[in-house]
């Protein structure tokens, strides 16, 4: 059943590593082909699930409401910017008080400033607010994915292949990143 | 007429006949012999010719797997995997017809051949002038009088595949319409059922079989004995067809049933029974599932979940108590929740019933009624749903099918898993330095 409709998976990455993360890129030239974005583990993401705590929450909009909000986890802090074109989500933004639990599940995008340096933010299709043991198993099973993906770096998996071109990948950095992410678990 | 060209010549004509066109085998020799004084390549020429004389273009040539249904004027080499005859009725005439399977380094596909080639199993053939149609399900290459049938060198196709086809296969690894399959199952559930089909009424086995990997349902045309609850068998030469999206076995009068050297034990297919829950990237690849388990995160909340009305006499999904079939209707409520599971692997839309619904947000249909209020706010039921359960973690049960809109799985039973961060966390931790201790300090070389 060629061509047939697959739903983008939504990866889990720590933020630390989506950070780390700069190559962007289409599979095809056609206009609607989805845009990718591949992390230093080798995970060719378009959608991702997130799952922190809004820590900052700013409307830096002109005339329309346009929120940008800080999410963070054990590793580091994703940025999100919600606008007219995610309506619910903006709609969430502007009803939420940090902190706050939050799963945000959206699409990777970069942005590259004038000397050079690539910024990822994530586009949020939608935001809910959840629970502390939500917020626990999501570090558990980014930690599971992340180790994964590290694993496979030495394979010939294409995008893992393509990852460590790119990046030049350490995947002790990211094995450290993970451990540490889990340890957190323990000590909090 | 050179007796070079002379093959080709029959050739062309033979094609052109397949249209219906028949041209004098002179006009033929005339017209291919001046091509080809102009230098024009000879597959060139005949393909002029065609396209000249009957609008037609040269049999393509296609490896079996990469074969569509409805496909005419193809050309195959194939090996016959297995070949029987069969007598048919066609307008009150007996006539024997070969059906079997056949195989190149691509797939297997079944075949049937209206005339007798004098085909044996083992026979490397290029078949010209053969088509695709779909029958029962499946894909089944066609040829007769029209197609022309060489026998090549047994040793011109590589033996690889049916080397492989030798081999069992897994129930997770079948797929859809493929012939001869070869696998080794449990029977878990077995019973005989009357049907009526156009020759009369028939007896047929239908039930369920098991093995490490899987659970799919089956069906055997012919009724055997050894198709019995309990029994481990090794099945040759059957059949997948789909059943409501699912592959199922279909075992006819050409499958054969053995009992292999050792039976499938209770150990074997534990992982099935207990139904620990299978990773989404491993089970999205394949064309349909029968009562498997998942589990992922609830990512997303589809509009049309919570509370619904539906038409009471046919069930439709309706608005404002109009039914597009049945007019103005007294509309019966149910619940249901449409949902997009995840796990970071894979994602598949997943579909709660009523009670389901109620098992995993603890809202009755009344309960719900209430929420939605005397204004039956729907969309109030919709958010509170949406509220409880995005980003909790859900473990699933029942059968995945595929379709134009993507992979869902319609769910038997459902409930939120919960699970200690802190004690996973310390378990993935211990599991990590313990794999780390085999080769400390090599850094990159080492993935753990």
């Amino acid at each position: 059943m060629a061509g047939q409709y697959t739903r983008e998976v939504a990866y889990r990455i720590f933020a630390q590593e989506f950070r780390d993360s700069n190559l962007s890129f289409k599979d095809s030239n056609d206009q609607y082909s989805p845009q990718y974005l591949l992390t230093p583990t080798g995970a060719k993401v378009n959608r991702m699930l997130i799952v922190g705590t809004l820590t900052e929450k700013e409307d830096i909009g002109n005339e329309a409401e346009y929120w940008r909000a800080r999410v963070v986890d054990p590793t580091g802090a994703f940025l999100i910017y919600a606008g007219q074109y995610q309506p619910e989500a903006a709609q969430v933004m502007a009803n939420i008080e940090a902190p706050q639990y939050l799963a945000v599940v959206g699409k990777p995008s970069t942005f590259q400033t004038e000397d050079g340096t690539i910024l990822t933010s994530v586009r949020p299709e939608s935001i809910h607010i959840v629970d502390a043991q939500t917020r626990d198993r999501w570090v558990v099973e980014t930690t599971q994915r992340t180790l994964e993906r590290v694993k496979d770096l030495n394979s010939d998996n294409p995008d893992a292949v393509r990852a460590k071109e790119h990046y030049n990948t350490d995947s002790s950095v990211y094995r450290q990143m993970a451990l540490a992410a889990l340890e957190s678990l323990n000590t909090e | 007429m050179d007796e070079k060209i002379a093959p080709h010549v029959d050739e062309i004509i033979r094609a052109l006949g397949t249209t219906g066109t028949t041209v004098n085998q002179a006009i033929i020799i005339e017209e291919l012999a001046r091509l080809l004084e102009f230098k024009v390549p000879l597959k060139e020429a005949k393909r002029s010719l065609l396209k000249k004389y009957g609008n037609i273009d040269l049999p393509s040539v296609k490896k079996l797997s990469e074969l569509g249904a409805g496909e005419r004027n193809i050309e195959v080499t194939a090996r016959i995997f297995e070949i029987n005859t069969k007598v048919v009725g066609i307008k009150e005439q007996e006539r024997t017809i070969f059906m079997g399977t056949m195989v190149d380094e691509t797939g297997a596909r079944s075949f049937t051949a209206w005339e007798d080639f004098g085909l044996e199993k083992g026979d490397v053939v290029k078949v010209i002038n053969a088509y695709v149609r779909m029958w029962q399900g499946m894909q089944e290459i066609n040829f007769g009088a029209r197609s022309k049938v060489e026998k090549l060198d047994s040793s011109a196709l590589e033996p690889l595949l049916s080397k492989d086809l030798e081999r069992p296969v897994l129930l997770a690894e079948l797929k859809e319409g493929e012939p001869a399959v070869h696998t080794v199952i449990r029977i878990m559930e077995s019973g005989q059922q009357e049907i009526n089909t156009k020759n009369g009424p028939r007896t047929i086995v239908t039930g369920i079989a098991i093995d490490s990997s899987a659970k799919l349902p089956f069906t055997s045309w012919v009724p055997s004995p050894e198709l019995t609850a309990g029994n481990t068998v090794e099945i040759k030469n059957a059949y997948m067809r789909s059943w409501q999206g699912i592959p199922t076995i279909n075992m006819g009068e050409f499958t054969s049933i053995s009992h292999p050297e050792t039976p499938i034990d209770d150990s074997d297919i534990a992982g099935v029974l207990d139904h620990v829950p299978i990773r989404l990237d491993k089970i999205t690849d394949r064309d349909g599932a029968f009562d498997v388990s998942i589990e992922g995160n609830i990512i997303s909340v589809r509009p049309g979940s919570g509370l619904i009305t539906r038409c009471p006499e046919c069930n439709r999904v309706i608005q404002k108590n109009i039914c597009r079939v049945h007019g103005l209707v007294e509309g019966r409520n149910d619940m249901r929740i449409k949902s997009i599971l995840d796990d970071g692997t894979g994602a598949l839309a997943v579909v709660l019933d009523a009670d389901l619904t109620r098992k995993v947000t603890g809202y009755s249909i009344e309960k719900a009624r209430e929420v939605a209020g005397a204004d039956m706010n729907l969309s109030a039921v919709e958010e509170e749903i949406r509220r409880k359960l995005i980003g909790l973690t859900m473990r699933l049960r029942g059968n995945m099918t595929k379709g134009e809109y993507g992979i869902t799985l319609v769910a038997s039973d459902a409930e939120v898993t919960e699970i200690n961060p802190a004690a996973a966390a310390a378990d993935l931790v211990k599991e990590i330095e313990g794999a780390g201790h085999h080769s400390p300090g090599q850094g990159d070389s080492d993935p753990w």
